[in-house]
């Protein structure tokens, strides 16, 4: 199943004694910390999420969890960090954590602004899965709970500025102390998975212009069918489910940076024409260009 | 005379020293830990290059801004803009307060996150002070905190990032505080702006001996009508107003850290005679400049 956007929804969680706060659906909070509360969240067991930057911190016990087709578990001070286009299963969830997912694009926003060289569009379908000193998830801790205290705080002007400020404080912390943390890597570095990094890099390469798995499986002397294979083995979904996948993803974050319009962009990725490229789209995000620019253009955020 | 902090080690040859710093961007100054660092200021006007940012957490204190008195009272909240002259006047003895100082262009990066245009003229020249809520003392103190803590550990990439992004809370607090839409609206920086500049240039420059609107605009080359209708514009003052509240400046730095005597300040300032200077500061401030 593959659900667009929305990671959880309120009402989902209401019942279930955790802590959930979506402002606006660009940033979202998610924690089971209070203390009188007992039982396992069980955050929604299968996300494809598309335009998400999750983050979740284990404070306590044990997160099972699978990642790209990865079983593993997440354990006390540890730290996964899930781009865009991953597919995330939570098998079990033993355990406190707290976690937050923002828009990439926003994120994307504050890696220009503070300098940080590789964009989200490079790092998607990857993940980062570190483990951290106690001191460093105290660190992200207090500042989860800063952006926490925003979240509560009643609405006023601004206020996605504040919480993108936070976003950002937390990004130049994660940056300096985090990045050095031990990583585990999860794969075995085999022919299979070198082939399937090639993939993603020729994907970030062509994916204006080709869009389909014959291109790709040429590019990399194999077949159609292996590359497919290869592609479900690391992330659970086809070669051409990717492909759509990231090429919605980054014509988004073309729409939402608001510097061409929707027949430039079309243009730019060699659509044969424009109502194609509005079928495309729709196809793979469920809404029209116009509509997702209505909702997700950066003016429209800013303007609120 | 009117000293200009702008480097570092001015602030540091006025006896004022920052608890925390990134040299040319941030400065922290704070008595939170019983110092305090203002005391050797008192009775000398500074024009502040920079914008700064006081909070007041015990106590009072009185400033002189602009020329006008300013009384800072427990829980409020002061706000100077680039170009400001601050005297520091005193303090009551249970004053506790902390401040930022941003330079410029790290003023010019805030407003660049937080989505509006930099607009000097906007605010150059202004002040604002301010109460606020006993929630947000609290809320501001641990940024403050979290800030200095911050800036006193080794240096490190995103440092500057890190803090200037908190600030961002602290700017959005201020301007939801103090301003309307309609003074954040864009508005590029004209020919007319660069006058006012230059005005204020000379004036720094020439305000010890020349007073007269019709100088200034020779200098400009442009007539007295049009520097004071440009004045008005971007700040709301007309031309001779900025002129003798320079000039009172100048004479009460005389006064103060020199100790000259009046018949000496009005020779300094190009006065005709002692009487007069003292017939104008009395016009301009209400008192005479014996007091």
């Amino acid at each position: 199943m593959i659900t667009q956007g929305e990671v959880l929804k309120a009402e989902e969680v209401k019942d279930k004694e955790c802590f959930f706060s979506s402002y606006k659906g660009k940033y979202i909070l998610l924690d089971n910390l209070s203390k009188d509360f007992e039982g396992i969240v069980d955050p929604r067991p299968v996300v494809f999420n598309t335009q998400y930057v999750a983050v979740y911190v284990v404070t306590e016990g044990a997160m099972r969890v699978k990642v790209s087709g990865q079983e593993f578990d997440v354990k006390k001070n540890e730290y996964l960090a899930v781009m865009p286009c991953v597919h995330i299963e939570i098998m079990k969830s033993n355990c406190r954590f707290f976690s937050f997912f923002t828009l990439s694009h926003i994120v994307n926003d504050i890696y220009e602004r503070i300098g940080v060289s590789n964009s989200v569009g490079i790092r998607c379908f990857h993940f980062h899965h570190h483990i951290l000193r106690p001191e460093q998830t105290e660190l992200i801790y207090k500042e989860y709970c800063r952006m926490k205290r925003e979240h509560l705080r009643e609405d006023y002007k601004r206020k996605e500025v504040c919480l993108r400020a936070l976003l950002a404080v937390y990004e130049c912390h994660l940056f300096s102390y985090i990045h050095e943390a031990p990583e585990y890597d999860h794969y075995e570095s085999t022919r299979q998975r070198e082939f399937f990094l090639k993939f993603l890099d020729l994907l970030s390469l062509y994916c204006k212009r080709e869009r389909s798995v014959q291109f790709y499986a040429d590019k990399l002397k194999i077949t159609p069918k292996y590359l497919s294979n290869l592609t479900n083995m690391y992330t659970g979904f086809s070669a051409s489910v990717l492909i759509d996948q990231y090429v919605a993803y980054s014509i988004k974050r073309m729409l939402y940076s608001n510097e061409l319009n929707i027949k430039k962009v079309s243009d730019l990725y060699h659509f044969p024409s424009q109502s194609f490229f509005g079928r495309y789209f729709k196809r793979i995000v469920g809404m029209s260009p116009t509509a997702y620019i209505k909702e997700n253009n950066r003016k429209a955020i800013i303007e609120g | 005379m009117i000293t200009d902090l702008h480097k570092i080690d001015a602030f540091k040859a006025n006896g004022m020293f920052p608890s925390a710093q990134l040299p040319n961007e941030i400065l922290l100054f704070d008595n939170i830990d019983g110092r305090n660092p203002f005391l050797p200021l008192v009775a000398r006007a500074n024009k502040l290059w920079q914008t700064t940012i006081y909070f007041q957490l015990e106590g009072e204190a009185s400033l002189r801004i602009n020329n006008k008195d300013v009384i800072v009272r427990k829980n409020q909240l002061l706000i100077t803009h680039e170009e400001c002259i601050v005297e520091f006047i005193n303090a009551t003895d249970d004053s506790k307060f902390y401040c930022y100082v941003i330079y410029p262009d790290t003023m010019q990066d805030i407003f660049t996150d937080i989505h509006l245009n930099y607009n000097k003229s906007r605010f150059s020249y202004s002040y604002k002070v301010g109460d606020m809520s006993k929630e947000n003392v609290e809320y501001f103190l641990d940024i403050y905190e979290e800030i200095k803590r911050d800036m006193q550990m080794p240096e490190y990439q995103y440092q500057l990032n890190y803090s200037r992004y908190f600030l961002n809370i602290v700017y959005v607090y201020i301007i939801n505080k103090f301003y309307s839409d309609a003074d954040m609206q864009a508005d590029p920086s004209s020919r007319q702006y660069d006058m006012f500049c230059k005005f204020m240039d000379a004036l720094n420059k020439h305000a010890d001996s020349e007073r007269s609107v019709q100088f200034y605009a020779n200098l400009l080359g442009i007539t007295s009508k049009y520097l004071s209708f440009v004045c008005l514009q971007y700040s709301k003052r007309n031309a001779s107003s900025w002129i003798d509240e320079y000039v009172v400046a100048k004479a009460r730095a005389l006064q103060n850290v020199h100790h000259y005597n009046i018949k000496r300040i009005s020779q300094e300032l190009n006065f005709i005679s002692p009487s007069s200077f003292t017939r104008f500061f009395k016009r301009v401030t209400g008192a005479p400049p014996t007091k």
